[in-house]
């Protein structure tokens, strides 16, 4: 039973996010196949390989098949497309938006968004620069909630390029600065010494004029040219849809939930074979991002590297002439490895446990009503069977 | 209950079986009269087998399964807190004493707690005081 | 599926305690798949009993076993040699299980392990509700799919009462939803809103259990 599976080296990228980009790339680098899919336009960063299929504009609509032998379905330009895969790496990132209503202030000439400077910034010179000229900018931070990783930090290099490209005289307000991520404390005491002075408020009044803004609050208050927010992170709109294809779980913020084993590996979905990268799981900045994907690609390399798979050391089987096809079991399995199939060779039909996508966990075989699921490998003492 | 002699411990072999391990590094071992059935997980926990470990003269059964929210398995210890809910009920209707199936969460790290649950029960249970 | 569920163990432990011979009969069909009556649950029934009776003497004896479909006599024939040994059996299938291992064995004290509730659907995991109440005359297509005899409290086939409130049944808000308001907004969803302007007549109810227990008979069936 135990005999390994060969497999191919080959993997599916789901979105078009840089972490997305990061493990395509390392992927390649691995030797592994590639078929890079996202739903939105995928991003031309010179990643081009005999070894990589890109598929832009693409709806997975349905995914069949466990670990080792995923086939996912797509809508692809009113074509049907079915990519065949060994593992898949979910790394759709997550969606901005401008949270009005918590800041309670409309955009303006004078309040902009981090993304809208950003923008303005990528502009050529001169204007791109002459924007901020020598302006005081007020850069606001958890007006009300918490400002995600990836915005704080965007937030740090905004505040960087203001005072370096523009010579803005930049504030920083916020009211709980933590930074736990890597470099994170070296950066603002960069900043500091750039010029950018930290503010730390309690609750701020934020007034916007005719032709300025002002920001009240316990030392004072400070005049300035222009008011900058930083946007909000939420889940995808079709992360839900995605997690039901993939039948994997989303966590209560709505985002891909992980799996929470002990000896942590990075990015490890419910289900075998299909792991969670970056900002469709996780709060984090860009970099961190990156480097998640990197792990995520370790671990994917640690599972199909040496081109076959085993089954762990206890699984399920169901006796196929005791199932009753209740889909008990394919509704207990938190793992999605059993479905209700036709047994060709036994002309019946009845549940079965995909011995590569099992965890042996042994929720089925304990929810069966007929007994019908045995754990292969379990020992347990005679008296379970009965005295 | 005289004639049970065993306590039976039911237990996730990732958080208890680990600490049960860590326990006999240290040189622990478990009391006369404890047999432990390691389980892959608190999911597997099967509400017959506990009924039949009473049956097999358990005085009584100790069920360890990981905190909820640390299951490999997701549901896994979940389902093993309400499965011994169930059993208490009917324990209730067959006239055995609803603490004689205890439920406790534990992790890896707790083997010291392990340690005395299984002590405490022990006594309770097989060296009741003034015996 | 009929839907089913075990009776207190105190119950059914009032039931058989003047036997010391039994036989516990499950059924792998409806009652397994909802949890109430299979193999399983037979197992857990007759360890809870011999729990319960342990320190008798002798002991007592607990067969048990389990039938595909305990409402067909060929499937319970196997049971004959073990029905005659008990001394009662306790029928873990529906009452039209139990029914059919009385007609099949007159002589066998047959008890009811289950209370039978009725025909419906799992709405997820360990949750059925009710659909059918087998009136005999479908209407369904004229509610766009949803059944008010059954699922409506007061079985109303001309629109809501008036203990129709935020989608919910006055009957027991937190967990009926109205029949009326389901049908309505299926309706909507099709388009076919103006098929509640049409008045539903009286039903005749002779169809259903009022006009006596039913019976079909396929006349190219028999001979």
């Amino acid at each position: 039973m135990s005999q390994a599976t060969p497999v191919a080296k080959q993997v599916l990228v789901l979105g078009a996010s840089s972490e997305a980009a990061r493990a395509v790339k390392e992927l390649l680098a691995l030797g592994y196949k590639v078929l890079w899919v996202s739903g939105d336009e995928l991003p031309s960063n010179g990643l081009d390989s005999p070894a990589l299929a890109k598929y832009a504009n693409c709806r997975l609509y349905a995914l069949e098949g466990h670990v080792g032998r995923f086939v996912s379905h797509f809508l692809h330009q009113g074509q049907r497309l079915a990519l065949s895969t060994s593992a898949i790496i979910v790394a759709t990132g997550n969606e901005r938006y401008f949270p009005a209503e918590r800041y309670g202030l409309e955009l303006s000439s004078l309040v902009w968004t981090t993304s809208q400077v950003k923008e303005q910034l990528k502009k050529p010179l001169p204007q791109s620069v002459l924007a901020f000229r020598d302006k005081r900018i007020l850069l606001l931070l958890d007006w009300s909630g918490e400002t995600s990783k990836e915005l704080v930090s965007e937030s740090f290099s905004l505040a960087g390029e203001l005072c370096e490209r523009c010579r803005s005289e930049v504030y920083f307000f916020y009211r709980d600065l933590t930074v736990d991520s890597p470099g994170w404390e070296q950066r603002t005491r960069e900043l500091r010494d750039k010029g950018v002075v930290f503010c730390r408020y309690g609750e701020p009044e934020v007034t916007v004029g005719e032709a300025a803004v002002s920001i009240s609050y316990l030392e004072g208050t400070v005049e300035g040219d222009l008011l900058v927010l930083p946007e909000a992170v939420r889940p995808r709109g079709d992360t839900a849809e995605l997690a039901e294809i993939l039948q994997v779980r989303l966590g209560e913020d709505g985002y891909f939930q992980e799996l929470n084993i002990r000896k942590y590996r990075a990015g490890l979905s419910a289900r075998k074979g299909i792991f969670f990268a970056g900002r469709c799981h996780m709060d984090c900045d860009a970099s961190e991002a990156e480097s998640d994907a990197l792990q995520v690609v370790a671990a994917v390399d640690a599972l199909l590297g040496q081109g076959a798979l085993e089954p762990e050391e206890v699984i399920a089987y169901v006796d196929p002439s005791k199932c009753i096809r209740c889909l008990t079991c394919v509704r207990t399995c938190p793992h999605a490895a059993v479905q209700v199939v036709e047994y060709e060779d036994m002309d019946v039909v009845a549940a079965r446990v995909d011995e590569l996508a099992c965890w042996g966990c042994g929720a089925c075989a304990s929810n069966c009503p007929v007994q019908a699921i045995e754990m292969v490998g379990q020992e347990m003492p005679a008296w379970v069977q009965g005295v | 209950m005289g004639d049970h002699q065993k306590i039976v411990v039911m237990a996730c072999k990732h958080s208890a079986g680990e600490a049960l391990r860590e326990l006999q590094r240290e040189g622990w071992a478990l009391p006369d009269g404890v047999e432990w059935v390691e389980l892959p997980c608190g999911g597997s926990l099967d509400e017959l087998h506990i009924l039949r470990a009473f049956e097999a003269g358990a005085a009584a059964v100790l069920v360890l399964a990981c905190y909820h929210g640390a299951c490999r398995s997701l549901d896994g210890s979940r389902w093993a807190e309400k499965r011994v809910q169930a059993i208490q009920e009917m324990l209730a209707e067959i006239g055995i004493e609803q603490d004689r199936l205890e439920f406790r969460n534990i992790a890896p790290t707790m083997p010291a707690d392990l340690a005395s649950w299984v002590e405490a029960l022990h006594r309770r249970v097989l060296a009741p005081a003034g015996e | 599926m009929i839907v089913a569920e075990r009776k207190p163990l105190s119950e059914i432990i009032a039931k058989v305690e003047g036997y010391n011979r039994l036989l516990i009969v499950g059924c792998n069909t409806c009652v397994a798949v909802c949890q109430a009556g299979g193999e399983k649950e037979v197992a857990m029934l007759a360890a809870a009993l011999r729990l319960r009776f342990r320190d008798r003497q002798p002991a007592m004896e607990i067969i048990e076993r389990s039938v595909e479909r305990q409402c067909e006599e060929e499937f319970n024939q196997v049971l004959a040699e073990d029905i005659a040994h008990a001394e009662a059996v306790l029928s873990m299938a529906c009452g039209v299980g139990v029914q059919t291992l009385v007609e099949q064995f007159p002589d066998a004290i047959v008890l009811p392990a289950v209370n039978t509730k009725f025909m419906g659907r799992p709405e997820e995991r360990g949750v059925w509700s009710e659909r059918c109440i087998g009136c005999g005359n479908c209407v369904l297509d004229k509610f766009g799919g949803i059944c008010p005899i059954t699922r409506c409290a007061k079985s109303l086939l001309n629109g809501p009462c008036g203990g129709s409130e935020n989608g919910r049944c006055e009957v027991d808000p937190e967990n009926l939803e109205c029949a009326w308001q389901l049908i309505y907004d299926r309706l909507a969803r099709l388009g076919q809103l103006d098929r509640l302007l049409e008045i539903e007549p009286p039903k005749d109810w002779s169809t259903a259990r009022y006009g006596g227990p039913r019976k079909i008979v396929r006349k190219d069936m028999v001979l």
